[in-house]
């Protein structure tokens, strides 16, 4: 069983995020981290292997200036390998270009399964991986809470509004996994070690193979989003009970 | 008494002065649920002259006034005896940051969460971090000179006090407020108030430095067999680092009550007797860092790690301790600073004790292993038997420790005082405390037995 994870590495969302003026892009210029709602994926992608009895799984990313921090940690969880795409000309692609980019370092090696989270923390389009599947041409199924393979059949509860369902479909395939589905595991110090010594090919453009990359999107102007107004406190006398429920009439919430 | 409470509705309004049982009850009973208390009114001033003006009341009718933060204290101190006022701080709310100068200019009841809400818009934080920060209050942080997790580093509360404004017993209103970094000029208000658990003054307002928030942390949590051995890793963490900002322990007792409570597993097979969790924090820090350092350590069985937003995972093993205590039963809690080089012995003494002459009571040992600061938690003891406390306690002092580390000694530990402070000792802050509060209204029954 050999499964492709997709990671995207990302700003510390700890750190308030800064647009370029000029092209409004994200400013990922500082160290970037794996975003957490890859971990998720990266976690099943690891107990999928182990289940299947053996297997790898190899990391997909793809990351302006070589950054491989983020990497780093989920090799340190236990993933064998990674595929890092760096190159100055991917700065600011579009959900397209990306999707194209990951296919074709997917494509790189054999594979049964690609994993990738439903959508990341700093850009949530929540379009690439569906893209990826369809450039791949493998069925996808999101929004994923669990994930089993039996006899070469993919087994996905599919969370919807209501509940789940229960989704099959043959490999290859991509399953875009829920954040928090799962708990990801720890990096351990023996893992921290192992992933200094594991090989993360760094590729650019021109050896991806896709020929020219074109970005076909734009983002023309970006607006602050409005402040929400603030709300009324009310401060317990005794009598609060009354005012909330007044509130609430006054809303034709009761 | 009834004409207290007439008196102090004319003077603040009916509102400010609260009487319903329903809405008292929360200030009556400590976090614990150990201590539980009477009141004649929960008073909630909004300024300082209210407070003075409260103060003046009490004292003209001889009325007990308890000054109560966030109600987080763990050793009965905010806890009203019967026929006092409850002075609630929470109504004191003001924020006043110089970002330059890097001082905070805070009313007392200002939470922690609060203050670092406000001070990380402009990349700043408070020094001292405590679990309870949702709810204490920095009043209540400046009158325990609250400890927390970051001591080893940055110091305790009072080494960030800057100014205090203060409404004494005696009514007098004081105010060192201007942040001042030197200030010879006199006996330090400041310091005598921080620690002084209400027995002297309401705290109505605090100037505290701040530090640089915008700082990349890492977490190791770290298995190991012996309590001796966390002591070499942190001995050895400390010469190798030299952005050490937290260093604490766990005992497998208190871990396994932490599995039992919450969803989370044990992130590194099975739970270890002992864990450490050592801190990191600097621009610089990477776990790499790290696990290059345990890897070499013999001590270490197995580590988990992580940086940033993910450590919180690691941090809740033992965040979560004094909630997960609670959760199965009224502790006694027993908060005591031990000589670093004998925690270990300490440890293993109060074990043995308890499996030899309590094998009823469950114990659950962990704490700030950095400042030798032991929390002895007790469950399975009735709520008024001490007999155990004060064994314990005196073991304590044989070890030249004391017997409050950091809570304070509230109503839990004032039979025990003289176990670490003498006669003399006792005798002088007593003479302080009549002093400034003439009338003995303040906080009566915390720290000393009722004075005569
Ligand atoms: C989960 C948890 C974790 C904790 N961790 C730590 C820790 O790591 N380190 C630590 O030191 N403590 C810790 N504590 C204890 C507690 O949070 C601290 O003692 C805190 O400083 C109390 O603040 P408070 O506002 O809740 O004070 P309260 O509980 O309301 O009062 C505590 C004492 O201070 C007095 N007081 C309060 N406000 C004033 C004021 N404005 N003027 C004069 N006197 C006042 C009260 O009379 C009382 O004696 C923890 C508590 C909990 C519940």
């Amino acid at each position: 069983m050999n499964i492709a994870v997709c990671v995207k590495q990302i700003p510390d969302q700890s750190v308030p995020g800064k647009l370029d003026p000029g092209t409004h892009n994200l400013v990922r210029d500082g160290k970037l981290i794996l975003d957490d709602s890859d971990s998720y994926g990266v976690e099943m992608a690891l107990q999928l292997v182990d289940r299947a009895g053996g297997g790898e799984v190899t990391l997909i990313s793809m990351a302006p200036n070589g950054e491989v921090s983020g990497i780093r940690t989920a090799l340190a969880m236990g993933a064998d390998r990674a595929v890092l795409v760096s190159d100055p000309s991917l700065a600011g692609s579009d959900a397209l270009t990306t999707a194209k980019v990951l296919a074709a370092a997917i494509r790189r090696n054999p594979f049964d399964l690609v994993m990738a989270a439903t959508e990341s923390t700093d850009g949530y389009t929540g379009t690439v991986p569906v893209q990826v599947a369809e450039i791949l041409d493998i069925p996808s199924v999101s929004f994923a809470k669990k994930v089993e393979i039996e006899n070469g059949i993919l087994k996905v509860q599919r969370q919807t509004e209501s509940g789940y369902d229960e989704v099959e479909c043959p490999l290859p395939a991509l399953v875009t996994v829920t954040a928090g589905v799962v708990e990801p595991r720890y990096p351990s110090f023996k893992g921290i070690m192992a992933a200094k010594s594991k090989p993360v090919d760094v590729l650019d453009v021109a050896a991806l193979g896709t020929g020219p990359l074109t970005t076909s999107q734009e983002i023309v102007s970006v607006r602050a989003a409005e402040e929400r107004a603030s709300g009324t406190v009310v401060v317990d006398e005794g009598d609060a009970f009354r005012q909330v429920v007044e509130f609430l009439e006054a809303i034709k919430v009761i | 008494m009834a004409d207290v409470v007439e008196a102090l509705r004319r003077s603040f309004g009916v509102g400010s002065v609260v009487t319903d049982p329903d809405i008292t009850s929360g200030y009556l009973t400590d976090w614990t649920g150990r201590f539980k208390g009477e009141a004649l009114c929960v008073l909630r001033p909004v300024n300082s002259w209210q407070v003075q003006r409260a103060v003046e009341i009490a004292n003209s009718s001889h009325t007990p006034m308890i000054t109560q933060g966030g109600n987080t204290g763990l050793v009965g101190g905010a806890t009203p005896v019967r026929g006092g006022i409850v002075l609630s701080t929470q109504f004191l709310k003001g924020i006043d940051i110089d970002v330059n100068a890097r001082v905070a200019k805070l009313s007392a009841g200002v939470t922690l969460n609060e203050l670092n809400s406000k001070a990380r818009e402009v990349g700043l934080r408070f020094a001292v971090d405590i679990a309870s920060r949702e709810s204490a209050t920095v009043g209540g942080m400046v009158a325990t000179n609250a400890g927390g997790i970051h001591l080893i580093r940055y110091g305790g509360t009072r080494q960030q006090l800057l100014g205090i404004e203060t409404v004494l017993g005696n009514g007098q209103l004081i105010a060192r407020m201007e942040g001042l970094h030197k200030d010879n000029s006199g006996y330090d208000w400041s310091s005598i108030l921080c620690g002084s658990e209400g027995t002297l003054g309401v705290i109505t307002a605090v100037a505290v430095k701040l530090i640089s928030a915008a700082l990349h942390r890492s977490v190791a949590l770290i298995a190991v067999d012996t309590l001796s051995g966390a002591i070499r890793i942190m001995g050895d963490a400390r010469r190798e680092f030299s952005n050490l900002d937290a260093v604490e322990f766990m005992s497998r007792s208190g871990l396994e009550l932490v599995q039992r409570l919450g969803s989370k597993a044990w992130p590194m097979g099975e739970i270890p007797p002992y864990a450490l969790l050592i801190e990191l924090e600097g621009d610089d820090v990477e776990v790499e860092d790290i696990a290059d350092f345990l890897e070499s350590h013999e001590d270490v069985l197995d580590a988990a790690l992580a940086s940033d937003a993910r450590a919180d995972g690691l941090w809740y093993w033992r965040e979560q301790h004094t909630v997960a205590i609670n959760h199965f039963g009224v502790p006694h809690k027993l908060d005591v600073a031990i000589p670093i080089g004998s925690v270990d012995s300490f440890v293993r003494y109060v074990s043995e004790l308890l499996e030899l002459e309590y094998p009823n009571v469950r114990s659950v040992i962990f704490g700030h292993l950095g400042d030798g600061n032991v929390h002895v938690n007790l469950l399975n003891v009735e709520e008024s038997d001490e007999e155990l406390d004060h064994e314990i306690f005196a073991t304590v002092a044989s070890y030249g420790g004391s017997i409050s580390a950091e809570h304070g000694i509230g109503r839990a530990k004032v039979g025990d005082l003289s176990l670490t402070r003498s006669p003399q000792d006792i005798e002088s802050m007593r003479g302080l405390k009549k002093a400034l509060d003439p009338a003995l209204i303040m906080n009566p029954g915390v720290l000393f037995n009722q004075v005569g």
